[in-house]
């Protein structure tokens, strides 16, 4: 008897200190507190906004190069300008909101869907303890970045883009959502969206670099990465324009590159292997624009295509 | 005074039970398993076109779990060769024998704790220092800070330790067992959890293992460990299940030593209050 009154009143306690706590959850306040309090158990990292790149990214993308390049750099992405995508009517009215010559392919008959993309401006700053130790880890521990690196910052600026779709395409999606969905959801085939091809077109990005930072070396450890040989790495970014990469999905299970000519331009073509996703991405730079073309039919249409841009 | 000698009785008599053998023995099978493993990946390695930093990143991610197995094997052997000391001697009658010595009831069961800190910590650094040694001399691979991570893995153990001795006080050694067991199980799932989170970056899944980490924080621990040790190519490209997706704060660690803190002084009350 003697030892059963304090566990009662130790039993009475907890319940109400249990009705207090699930009590005073009701005031939005001391929520907002609660909510604070749990969150500062967790580090905070600083990336206000995650800004997508890759609108109309296929349901088996990869990050684009821009974001693993970003998160090689550091944690600290502070993203000061993230806007969003508008859809245009016609090529008039995206011409207008892009600010520069938009192109579509002649031959494609069907109507596209136009999408202006938003300009994005990150800034990033230099972790250089974790830069040299991802140096190390890429096979070149005789790489040393200056002290002077550490806190610098990387500026990226991604002008207005536009992206143009043809045909039945998957719909856009995210890193996280493409994991998601495959583990649960069902897989789209490449059959499904054959028809589909994707034109995305804009302008280079503009890079501020602190002297000492190897910025390609970082993309062509993105690469690797995403799947491509060392040699083809560094193949890839000696036949496109680095910044241009950036905005690009990085493309996986690549099975060939080669250089073709579109309307004259240089161009790289690549041919990718997987039994889902986009079966080849063409990309080329002409007159200032970047342009990449990605469909999910035969690689051989490319060309064609490319060259019927109007 | 009373409080070391009582500890190094503990460690002596957990050597003499051969429980700390045992534990060392399962340990020795551990890395042997683990060398061998290392090695033949290694050599496939060698003979495959595989790009030299992927190769890096894959042995950093056997590291990874390696070093997380030790963890894992590190909490519950503390826990299994604790959960004993107070419960078991109650029950059977054998603390009257030990706390009629002229020595405060507070100093027993401190010492007890104390022996079992440093047969925790004995384990910890052979085990852990093992698996290192292993990743650099077989695999060429470094724990980014493996004396943070080796630290942090020890609190988790201590904290499991006096949670264990907690129970105790109260519970009979099955009970004690059942309850650290359980707790030690729902902070493992809250931590999973929390890191499946990242897929689809559900902030209320993150929720569940931030309040399972509040109820019990071991896993946290682990999973800053992880942090401080992973590769950070590995960690930011989420190459690896210890990716940094939600990454326990230097307040949740401190959390993790007052949940420690307090569950000691919880035991030495109650065992000071309770009828033997």
């Amino acid at each position: 008897m003697t030892n059963a009154a304090p566990s009662k009143q130790l039993g009475l306690v907890i319940l109400a200190a249990v009705f207090v706590i699930a009590g005073s959850m009701s005031i939005p306040e001391v929520r907002n507190l609660a909510l604070k309090s749990l969150q500062s158990l967790r580090m905070q990292k600083v990336q206000a906004v995650n800004a997508n790149f890759s609108q109309f990214a296929d349901a088996n993308a990869n990050p684009t190069l821009h974001q693993m390049v970003t998160q090689m750099i550091s944690d600290k992405v502070q993203v000061e300008e993230n806007e969003e995508d508008q859809p245009a009517a016609d090529v008039a009215s995206a011409r207008q909101l892009a600010g520069f010559d938009v192109m579509l392919l002649g031959a494609r008959k069907d109507a596209p869907k136009i999408t202006v993309g938003g300009a994005h401006k990150i800034a990033v700053g230099v972790d250089r303890a974790r830069l040299q130790a991802i140096a190390t880890e890429a096979g070149h521990p005789e790489l040393a970045l200056p002290q002077s690196l550490d806190g610098a910052t990387v500026g990226v600026q991604v002008p207005r883009s536009v992206q143009v779709q043809y045909g039945t395409c998957p719909g856009p999606t995210d890193a996280s959502r493409v994991i998601a969905d495959n583990i649960t959801g069902p897989s789209p085939t490449t059959t499904e969206f054959s028809d589909c091809v994707r034109l995305r077109e804009g302008p280079d990005p503009d890079v501020n670099l602190p002297s000492g930072l190897d910025i390609s070396g970082l993309a062509e450890i993105g690469l690797e990465t995403a799947g491509m040989t060392p040699q083809q790495a560094s193949d890839f970014l000696h036949t496109v324009n680095w910044k241009a990469t950036l905005t690009l999905a990085v493309p996986r299970a690549l099975r060939s590159y080669e250089v073709v000519k579109v309307n004259g331009t240089d161009a790289t073509l690549l041919s990718m292997a997987g039994r889902r996703g986009p079966g080849y991405a063409l990309i080329w730079t002409k007159n200032g624009i970047d342009y990449s073309l990605t469909g999910f039919g035969d690689s051989s249409q490319a060309v064609t295509l490319a060259d019927s841009l109007k | 005074m009373g409080a070391w000698i009582m500890a190094g009785i503990t460690f002596r008599e957990a050597a003499r039970k051969k429980v700390l053998w045992t534990a060392l023995l399962a340990g020795a099978g551990f890395l042997l398993v683990f060398g061998i493993g290392l090695h033949f990946q290694e050599g496939d390695f060698r003979n495959s076109s595989v790009p030299p930093f992927l190769r890096y990143q894959v042995i950093s991610a056997m590291l990874m779990i390696g070093l997380y197995t030790v963890d894992l094997l590190a909490v519950v052997m503390t826990t299994l060769t604790s959960v004993d000391t107070i419960a078991g001697e109650i029950t059977s009658g054998t603390i009257h024998a030990i706390a009629t010595k002229p020595m405060d009831r507070w100093q027993i069961l401190i010492g007890k704790w104390l022996g079992f800190v440093a047969m925790a910590g004995v384990y910890v650094g052979l085990m852990f220092g093992g698996t290192i040694a292993e990743g650099y001399y077989i695999g060429g691979v470094m724990a980014q800070h493996p004396l943070r991570g080796g630290l942090l893995v020890f609190l988790e153990c201590v904290v499991a330790l006096s949670v264990t001795f907690m129970f105790g006080t109260w519970f009979s050694t099955l009970t004690s067992g059942v309850i650290t067991l359980g707790l030690l199980g729902v902070a493992f799932l809250g931590g999973w959890l929390e890191q499946m989170s990242g897929f689809t970056e559900g902030s209320r899944l993150a929720m569940v293992g931030i309040i399972s980490s509040l109820i019990m924080p071991s896993e946290a621990v682990w999973r800053r460990a992880a942090f401080e040790m992973e590769s950070p190519l590995s960690g930011s490209l989420q190459f690896s299940p210890f990716s940094d997706i939600s990454i326990p704060s230097g307040a949740m660690i401190g959390y993790a030593c007052i949940y420690m803190i307090i569950a000691l002084g919880i035991a030495v009350y109650h065992f000071r209050e309770r009828d033997l």
